[in-house]
This record gives structure tokens, C-alpha cells and sequence, in this order.
């Protein structure tokens, strides 16, 4: 799964990017709304991190750019724009999620798995995931467990 | 009637030439009453007597219609001395009220003319159903003018409250020239000046969401940044530069929480004046600044008068002029910056001139808001905390200084002008 990270605070990237690869993507950096545009255009990404407020290109006019060539890729937005009007803009724009900054790695990698195609909706795929654990299994799964056995 | 004709009988009497004082008294008593009075010969020709009547009234200008003295009438006249008769002159809308009587050997008729007074109350009647419709057609027609009059101008002023009080802002017409007209002209500025204060009100929410989003940011990057890396230590991921990332975004956030409190002190404070040298404090803050001058290879242009003395505080002096100072490297784009201090008409002016960028976006009259910064992006490696130029803009005010911005010929220069001493 290739995977684009448009974030311009190089710190923010690099964690970002620690938890990706960890979690075995291929991650492309970009730290402008430009450069971002260019990746995005030149390569098949499966998702496009993109934070909203980048020098050059916000990730707005990035969002709208891509969606208006026609690239289907999947954009998730990783922002501190924290309003709900903001959420709203994003959505509109284009972006498939919007999550807001400070925000929770495990979240993050859920919600990237959700948006990726290939997906599984499973606690078993959920459990393969190092980062992410779910200490109370809903009641449904252990009968379904059971039913299985 | 009565007297008019004891009159005539007293008078003539006693006199003995009776029938020409008789005519006189006649004369007299038609002037000065309102009466016709024909004297004839007796005669015992009831037609004769008629007839000399008839055309004695009409010789004095009374004309009858139904008029005839009976014998049995003129007997009793001539016996009794007296007889009062009445005739209705249908036609001529009159009667005719006609005392008979007789003095020596005249007959005399003296009449009085009644107005037909049943006609005349129909007549007036009349008169009066038709001045009255007449004034009630009248009086509709006024009242309907009047009305439309104030009631038009008034509603028009009632829907205009509506409007405003559904903030729908809009003036209206009326010439009425009093004092509807004038509460017209009163509502048009109300609603005028409300408008007004609504878009200010607006621009100024607008520009408090702006602010609180750009606080919002620059606040949460940092703190956003310490929860990912401390996670990051937690899960096993440090590669032996986390504790200092997160040493590093701590500081940034104490730098600008540091900033913040800089300027709500100032602009709560009241701090004291003393004579300072404009001039000095100005070498001080260039000296503080020079090691990132040289490490940024910055040409410093300056040109500074010594004697520059005010009355001032020294403290917000140096909060301007670092502030200014530090704005300058920063967002210096020809890596050049330039500063005057010169004195001009009682006054002492500094400039500090960078380049810019020829595609900047920078919003001039938002430069002096805490947390604006040219760079959208708010990227802290492009941009500050945007609160420099508010510390200048306040520490300004409260000296007394006029402060100004203008870009000229991809230069920004930030004026600063002190009263000079008197």
C-alpha cells in the first residue's frame, strides 16, 4: 500500500511516517501543498494523508485540485482546524475523512485501514494490528466465536 | 299692529287739517315700520272698495293673489272701528296680515307682510339636509386625505421597524414635510448607522474566529506533536530524538505562551516614563540581534541620530524595537534591512525597511492583530507567532507613539514617530 504524507512540520511528518512504516506502508513525503500536487499527479498513491494549512498550496486547494483531475485517490484530512465548520469544508472539498489534531495513532491507523479497499472489517483483522487493541471484545463476537467452534 | 293703529287714530284726531296729517303720519309710520298702509274712500260697493284696495297695495308695491274684503268684514269695520283680517298668499309664499279700520271718512288698510314660515322651514330644511351632505361629502374626502396622509407615512415607518428588527437594513421616501417626515429621516439613519454596526460587528466576529483559530493552531501543533511522540516513547518507537522533539515543541509553546502574557501585561499595565535615548536603546537591540544577523549573512543598512532624547519607557521602547528588529530578519527576503532614525518637524522618525516577496499576501491592515502572519500556512520555519507587531502596535499606543505600515517597490517599511521634547 503506497501511501502520501503532505504534512509541512517536519517533526509531525517524521512520526507520522515511523508509524506507517511500522505498520508496513510505502510512505512518500511531501512538506508543500505544491509538491504534494505534483506526487499525487505523477504516482498512484492509495491514500493521501494532507494537513490543511501547508505554505504555497493548502491542502484544501490541493483536495479540490486532485478531485477536479479526476484522481480517485482516497484523502484523508490530518488537521488542528478544529471547528466543525471546518470538518465540514474539508468533507465538501472532496476529502473521504477529516480528523482533527492533537490526535490518537490508533484512530489514525484505523481510520487508514477503513479508507484503504482492501479492508477487512474484522477483529481478527483488527487484532493483526500491533498498535491496535480492543480490551473489551463485544459480547456478539465471543457467541459468533463459539458458533464457529 | 294694534299700536301702529292707535297710533294713527290718536294722532289724527286732534288735528284739524286731520287728512293730510293723516297721510304724513302714514308716510312716517311706513318708514319707520315695517307696514303698507293704503287709505280709501268709504264706499258701500263692496267690488269698488275691492278694486280701490287692490290697486292701493299694488301702487305701494304689494302684489296680491288671493285677496278680498267680504261686506260682513267691511260693516264690522266700519261699526267696531276695527277689523283684523288674514289672507295666505299661497303663491307668493306670504301672508297678509290686514288690520281695517277708520278715521273720520277714510278707510284705512294697514298690512303686514308674513313670511310663509312653513315653506321657509322646508326651504331651510332643505337647505341645511344639503349643506350637511355636502359637508359630510366634504369631511369623508378630508378625513380620507388626512388619514392617508398619516396613516401611509406610518405604516411605511412600521414596516421599515420590521425590517430593521429583522435585520433587513433599508431607508424609505416621505415627503411630508413635518414631523412624520422627520422620524422618516430618523429611522433612515438609525437603520443606516445599524447597518453599519452590524458589518462592523460582523467583520470584527470574523475577525475574532479567525483569531481564535490561528491560537487554536499555533497551540495545538505543539501540543499535538508532544502527544504523538510521547505515544511514540510509549510504543517502543524512539529513535533517541523523541524527549528532545518534545523538549523542543515545550519550548515553542512556553515561547508563545511567554509572548501572550507579554502582551496582555501591556496592555493591562501602567509602567513609568523616564528621558530616554532613542537612539541607544536602538544600538542595544541591534548588538542583541547581531549574532543572528551574521549567521543569516543579513546586511544591516543603518543610519541613526544620537541625540534622539523623549520621555518615554524604556522597557516598551525595547519591546518595539526588538519586536521590529526580530520581524525584519525574519521575513527579509533580499537578506537586506535597513534603519533611519532622523528627526523631522518636532518630531523623531524611524524606519525599518526588508524586502518582501514579489508574490506576498501580506493584509496590511491586519499586520497590528495578535496571530496574523503573511504565511497562511502558518508554517513556524516561514513565519512567526504573529504576535511581535501587536506587542509593537500596543507598546506604541500606550507610549503615545504613532506607528504605521506601508509596502513600496518590494520593501516593507514600519514607520514609528515620537513626539519630540519640548
Amino acid at each position: 500500500m503506497k501511501l502520501l504524507i503532505a504534512e509541512d512540520d517536519l517533526d509531525m511528518q517524521k512520526i507520522i511516517v515511523l508509524y506507517l512504516k511500522k505498520e508496513g506502508y510505502d510512505v512518500v513525503t511531501a512538506s508543500d501543498g505544491n509538491q504534494a500536487l505534483e506526487l499525487i499527479y505523477e504516482n498512484k498513491f492509495d491514500l493521501v494523508i494532507l494537513d490543511w494549512m501547508m505554505p504555497y498550496t493548502d491542502g484544501i486547494d490541493v483536495c479540490m485540485a486532485i478531485r477536479e483531475l479526476g484522481i480517485q485517490t482516497k484523502v484523508l484530512m490530518l488537521t488542528a482546524k478544529d471547528t466543525t465548520e471546518n470538518e465540514i469544508t474539508g468533507l465538501s472539498c472532496g476529502a473521504d475523512d477529516y480528523m482533527r489534531k492533537p490526535f490518537d495513532f490508533k484512530l489514525l491507523l484505523l481510520r487508514i485501514k477503513k479508507l484503504l479497499p482492501e479492508y477487512p472489517l474484522s477483529y481478527a483483522a483488527l487484532s493483526c494490528c500491533p498498535y491496535l487493541s480492543i480490551p473489551d471484545l463485544p459480547n456478539v463476537f465471543i457467541f459468533i466465536r463459539r458458533k464457529k467452534k | 299692529m294694534n299700536q301702529i293703529c292707535d297710533l294713527l287714530k290718536k294722532n289724527t284726531q286732534s288735528m284739524p287739517d286731520s287728512l293730510t296729517y293723516l297721510d304724513e303720519n302714514i308716510e312716517m309710520l311706513e318708514r319707520t315700520m315695517d307696514v303698507v298702509i293704503v287709505r280709501v274712500e268709504h264706499t258701500s260697493d263692496n267690488n269698488k272698495i275691492n278694486g280701490l284696495l287692490r290697486t292701493a297695495f299694488l301702487e305701494k308695491g304689494l302684489g296680491l293673489s288671493n285677496y278680498w274684503l267680504w261686506i260682513n268684514d267691511y260693516e264690522k269695520a266700519i261699526k267696531d272701528g276695527r277689523k283684523l283680517n288674514i289672507y295666505r298668499q299661497d303663491k307668493l309664499n306670504y301672508s297678509l296680515l290686514v288690520e281695517y279700520l277708520t278715521i273720520e271718512d277714510s278707510f284705512l288698510a294697514v298690512a303686514m307682510v308674513i313670511p310663509n314660515v312653513g315653506k321657509m322651514v322646508q326651504l331651510i330644511n332643505l337647505l341645511t339636509v344639503v349643506i350637511f351632505l355636502t359637508a359630510l361629502v366634504i369631511m369623508i374626502l378630508l378625513i380620507r386625505l388626512l388619514v392617508n396622509r398619516i396613516t401611509m407615512p406610518l405604516s411605511l415607518i412600521n414596516e421599515l421597524a420590521e425590517d430593521i428588527s429583522n435585520q433587513n437594513f433599508r431607508k424609505i421616501e416621505i415627503h411630508t414635510r413635518d414631523e412624520l417626515e422627520a422620524v422618516a429621516i430618523s429611522m433612515n439613519t438609525m437603520s443606516e448607522k445599524l447597518q453599519a454596526s452590524q458589518i462592523a460587528l460582523q467583520e470584527k466576529n470574523r475577525q475574532m474566529e479567525l483569531l481564535l483559530g490561528n491560537v487554536s493552531h499555533d497551540l495545538k501543533t505543539p501540543v499535538a506533536l508532544i502527544k504523538a511522540y510521547a505515544t511514540g516513547i510509549k510504543d517502543g518507537m524512539d529513535d533517541s530524538t523523541f524527549v528532545d522533539t518534545i523538549i523542543r515543541q515545550n519550548e515553542k509553546m512556553e515561547r508563545m505562551i511567554e509572548r501572550l502574557l507579554d502582551l496582555a501585561r501591556l496592555e493591562q499595565s501602567t509602567l513609568p516614563l523616564a528621558p530616554v535615548n532613542i537612539g541607544e536603546v536602538l544600538e542595544h537591540e541591534m548588538k542583541e540581534q547581531m549574532i543572528t544577523l551574521l549567521a543569516q549573512n543579513i546586511e544591516l543598512t543603518k543610519h541613526i541620530i544620537t541625540d534622539a532624547v523623549i520621555t518615554a519607557n524604556k522597557d516598551l521602547l525595547t519591546a518595539i524595537f526588538s519586536n521590529l528588529i526580530s520581524n525584519a530578519i525574519h521575513y527579509t527576503k533580499d537578506n537586506t534591512i535597513q534603519i533611519k532614525l532622523y528627526s523631522c518637524e518636532n518630531q523623531y522618525i524611524l524606519k525599518i525597511i526588508n524586502g518582501i516577496a514579489v508574490d506576498h499576501a501580506i493584509e496590511l491592515p491586519r499586520i497590528w492583530d495578535p496571530f496574523y502572519v503573511g504565511e497562511k500556512s502558518r508554517n513556524k520555519n516561514l513565519s512567526g507567532t504573529g504576535l511581535g507587531l501587536s506587542i509593537v502596535s500596543t507598546s506604541a499606543q500606550k507610549s503615545g507613539f504613532l506607528y504605521d505600515c506601508t509596502i513600496q517597490n518590494q520593501n516593507i517599511i514600519f514607520t514609528i514617530t515620537f513626539p519630540m521634547e519640548r
